[in-house]
Formats: structure tokens, sequence, C-alpha cells
């Protein structure tokens, strides 16, 4: 039989307590990466939003400028439309659960992009129609881990790698994100293909307030194969938490062209 | 039969056991006769597969810009951003000998929709009245006609029409980018269906006037991807090509002219048949069909 004198009893308590509060410390130094990913999403979409963007494409071919108004409603909902230029104003996309829905005014009829189509580029950006769906459900489709954890070029950042789950069905062999600390706000983010070759980089800047928030301005798409070409995206407005409803994520609304 | 001593014994010999002469003789002639008849028969086969898979849709011979290959962007047209004489290059063409018909073709990748549902498909703008002289899946057509110009009509695959639950006389929605980034859109009217046997091809083409799919994606009329061209053997594919390839109207950017042979490796292998090369040949004759043709193709 083993009997504890007091103050060695005394010792134990305080030696487990110490290890408690060891591992206490490390985790809140180590943040949960999937936690980081949330906050950057809950930050830069709101439960609800709106806003007005211009989105310049700029290709080896040709060059063009389009302004759209967008709405979105959580992950799951997002609606845009195209403003300017004339030609191709009134043009839409619905975006509900995992489909997509064009509303071509010239014609007056919607239609669902196949999803042998999704990786084809939306509205001749150098987004896909995947990225409408996908970019708002990382979580789920990507196992995160924290790359590094430090300072950079003066600043504290994470460097997030975001790596497929086994049965998510996603064209990027990995992405990673590189986002500050004091903001929580993404600084870029570059994707890399099947063999590891990096095939896209987006970049974020410009951080400016907008709903009360601050967040990056423009959004600026550039293929690693293409040095040429660009797709930037500079908001002009946003508001957050807005009064939508999911109803108005319909095809009623997509094509009743306001 | 009077030479030396062993040729008159075996010449009384075959006179000696008269039936054993016979089959003998009979034996060597059957023997022969299948050797002949089976190399003549298979190549036969691969000539005719040849001829059929180059006639169907591809022609023999494709003229391109020289970086249309294999990207087939829709940039890439015969002469370059500005174009080319698209009349004088087809007269250019129609002067050789050895050509029997020579045709335009605009492609564009997009989607084409009936409303109740979308697929991904390949648009091909032709003339139709050249495209009759060199190819074949149009002409007969499973019903319908053939695309008017400036009516916005066009003919789907067998295949393609049914997964869009489409018929003649119906509204069916383009929609491609466009040359100058644009989302090209319009309707067209379904007025006629094609069928080629190859699944991949009925199921994806889509085949309107050559001026109307120019005028969706923005394209002027000089801006044509591609002329196929027919000759009067496949055989002479090669050297029609090289012939044709020299003697063109000078153009802003160098021009491909390809031959079925290039275009087709694995059918190549495939030659105009020769006895002495019977083994060869027969050996090849599982890798060529009209489906791993079109495959290479697209």
């Amino acid at each position: 039989m083993v009997r504890f004198d007091t103050a060695h009893g005394h010792r134990l308590i305080a030696l487990c307590t110490l290890g408690c509060l060891a591992v206490w410390t490390t985790a809140s130094a180590q943040p949960d990466p999937r936690e980081i990913v949330e906050r950057i999403d809950r930050l830069m979409r709101g439960d609800s939003s709106r806003g007005v963007a211009t989105m310049q494409v700029v290709t080896e071919h040709w060059e063009r400028q389009m302004t759209m108004e967008m709405w979105s409603l959580g992950t799951d909902y997002s609606l845009v439309r195209l403003r300017a230029p004339a030609k191709d104003a009134g043009t839409a996309t619905l975006m509900a659960e995992d489909d997509i829905w064009n509303y071509l005014p010239k014609v007056d009829r919607s239609i669902k992009i196949p999803s042998s189509m999704m990786g084809g580029a939306w509205m001749g950006s150098h987004f896909t129609n995947d990225d409408l769906v996908q970019e708002s459900q990382l979580i789920d489709l990507y196992e995160v881990e924290v790359a590094f954890d430090g300072e950079r070029d003066g600043e504290s950042v994470w460097e997030l790698r975001l790596t497929p789950k086994p049965e998510a069905a996603v064209v990027w062999g990995h992405i990673e994100f590189l986002v500050g600390q004091d903001d929580d706000l993404p600084r870029w983010a570059r994707y890399y293909d099947e063999d590891g070759e990096l095939a896209r980089t987006m970049e974020y800047s410009e951080v400016s307030e907008f709903g009360g928030r601050l967040v990056p301005a423009v959004m600026n798409m550039q293929p690693a194969d293409k040095p040429g070409e660009r797709t930037t995206i500079r908001y002009e407005e946003l508001e957050f938490d807005i009064d939508v409803e999911q109803s108005f994520f319909s095809l009623r609304t997509l094509q009743s062209g306001r | 039969m009077s030479g030396t001593p062993w040729s008159r014994i075996g010449w009384r010999n075959l006179g000696r056991n008269r039936k054993r002469t016979v089959l003998t003789a009979l034996g060597l002639a059957v023997g022969f006769f299948a050797v002949v008849f089976i190399v003549g028969w298979s190549q036969g086969l691969m000539v005719e597969m040849v001829e059929s898979a180059t006639s169907l849709v591809n022609g023999q011979i494709e003229i391109h810009d020289a970086d249309y290959r294999p990207d087939r962007s829709i940039y890439d047209t015969i002469g370059g951003r500005n174009g080319t004489d698209v009349d004088a290059l087809l007269r250019a063409i129609d002067a050789d000998p050895t050509v029997t018909a020579a045709a335009p073709r605009v492609y564009t990748g997009g989607l084409i929709s009936s409303g109740q549902a979308t697929s991904a498909g390949m648009f091909m703008g032709i003339d139709p009245v050249r495209e009759m002289r060199l190819s074949r899946f149009l002409d007969p057509l499973v019903e319908g006609r053939l695309p008017v110009s400036g009516r916005n009509e066009l003919l789907v695959g067998e295949e393609m029409a049914r997964q869009l639950s489409t018929g003649l006389g119906e509204e069916l929605v383009v929609v491609a980018s466009g040359a100058d980034g644009s989302m090209a859109n319009d309707l067209f009217t379904l007025v006629g269906v094609f069928r080629t046997g190859l699944v991949e091809l009925d199921a994806t083409f889509a085949v309107m006037d050559i001026g109307d799919l120019q005028t969706l994606v923005v394209l002027p009329p000089e801006r044509i991807h591609e002329i196929a061209v027919a000759t009067i053997d496949p055989w002479i594919a090669d050297a029609t090509a090289e012939r044709l390839g020299s003697g063109l109207p000078p153009a802003d950017r160098p021009i491909e002219v390809v031959p079925w042979t290039t275009l087709n490796p694995a059918m190549s292998r495939v030659r105009r048949p020769r006895v002495t090369r019977c083994t060869s040949s027969s050996s090849s004759s599982s890798s060529p069909s009209p489906s791993s043709a079109s495959r290479t193709r697209w």
C-alpha cells in the first residue's frame, strides 16, 4: 500500500497545474487553422452582403472592363449581375448550393452550367465557375494546416496550406494562403496544380473600410503560365448583413433582370 | 523436261502416282489462293477504313495557322489576327489537279441549351455547298436539311439531340466566348440532325453556317480556322500537301498544310497495299479505326 504524505501531494498538484498551463499556452499560440479560415470567410463575406465591383480582364487578345452588382447569403447563395458594358448589361449568374445558372438577357433565357463546364471561365475572366462555388466551401473541401507562423517582411503572418480531402472533387493539388495575424486578412493565395506547379496567384490589396469592416478592396488574379494576363476585381461599394431572404436567390430573381 | 537426270526423275515421279500429284497440286493451289485472298481482303478493308475515316468529317488534308494545333484556340485563325483572303486561298487550292474539294471551317467550343438540358458542344461553321463536296457526315441527314446562311440555323448530332430532348424547329440557346471577350449568345433553330456513328461526334458537334458562327463569336469573314481538302486518292495526300504548302499565296503568319498521315499517326501506319509488306501492314490492322481517328482529331 502506498501512502502520500502531504508535502509530496502538494508538489504533485503543482506539477500537474504547471503541465496543464504549459499545454494551454501552446494551444493558444498554435491557433486552430480551420478557425482562421472561418474567421477570414466571416469577415470578408458576413452573413449576407451586397456590393458593386468593377472587373477588369486583360488577356493577350483583348481587354475589357465590366461593372457588376453582387449579393450573397451565407456560403451557399450568391447572385451577380453585370451593369456595364451595355452589350452584356443584365447578364447574371446565380449560384445556389452547388449549381450555377447564367441568365442571358439577349435571348431572355437562363441556362444551367453543366458539371463538365464548371472548370470553364466565368464571364471571360480568369475565374472559373468552380471558383464561385468552391471558394466559399474551402473548409469542407480542404484540410488546413499552419505551415508557417511568425514574422515575414516585418509583419506577423500565418501561412496556411490547404490540401484537398481525399473525397473532395477539386482541381487544385494544394493552395497556400498568407494571412496577416493583426487583421485576419489574406495577403495572397497561391493555387498549385496536381504536380505541385504554381498555376495562379491571387493577391489581395488596398485594405479599405466597407460597412464598418476593413477588407481588401482589390483582388488580382494572375495565371502563372500567361504573365501578361490578369483579372482584377475592385469593390466600389460593399455592405454586410443586409436584409435579404433566401427566396431572393431564385431563378425568378435571376430572370427578372433587377 | 529433258534437262538434267534429276529433273527427269522428278517429272517421271509425278506421273507414277497421279493421285498424290493432284492432291499436292490442289493443296498448294488452295494454300496460295487463301494467302492471296486474305492479304487482299485485309488490305482492302484497311484502305476502306482510311478512306471512310478521312472522308467522313476531316478530309485528307487540313490547312491551319501554324499555331492552331493542338490547342485549337479561337484566335489562331489562318493568316493571324488580320485573317486571310479566303476566296483567293480556296481558288489556289482548287487549282491543284489532285484536289477534288476544299471547304472552309470555323470552330469554337461553347454551351448549347434547350431549356430542359444543357450540354457542352463544339460548334463547327461550314460553307454548306463546299462542305457537301468534301465530307460525308451531313449526307444523308437523319432528318431535316442543311442550314441557310443568315438565318441562325443549326444541326446537331443524333446523340446531342437526344440529350437535349429537342427536335426539328425548336429553338436552342447557343453560348460561346466571343473573340472580343464578350459572352456571345443567341438563339438558333434546329433544322437538321446528323449521325456519324461516332458517339463523341454525335454527342458534341453542332454545325451551323460559317457566317452565322463568325457573327456569333465576333470574327470577321476573313478569319477562319481551317480549310479541309479532299484529294482524288488518300495515298497521294502527302505529296499534294507538300505541293499546296509551297504554292499558297503569301500570308502574315506561317500556314501549315497537314496530311491525314500526320494528323492520325496511328492510322498512317497503314500504307498503300504492297504484297511484300503484308506482314507489317496486317499487324497494324488493329490500331486504325474511325473512332481512334476522330479521337486524335478532337
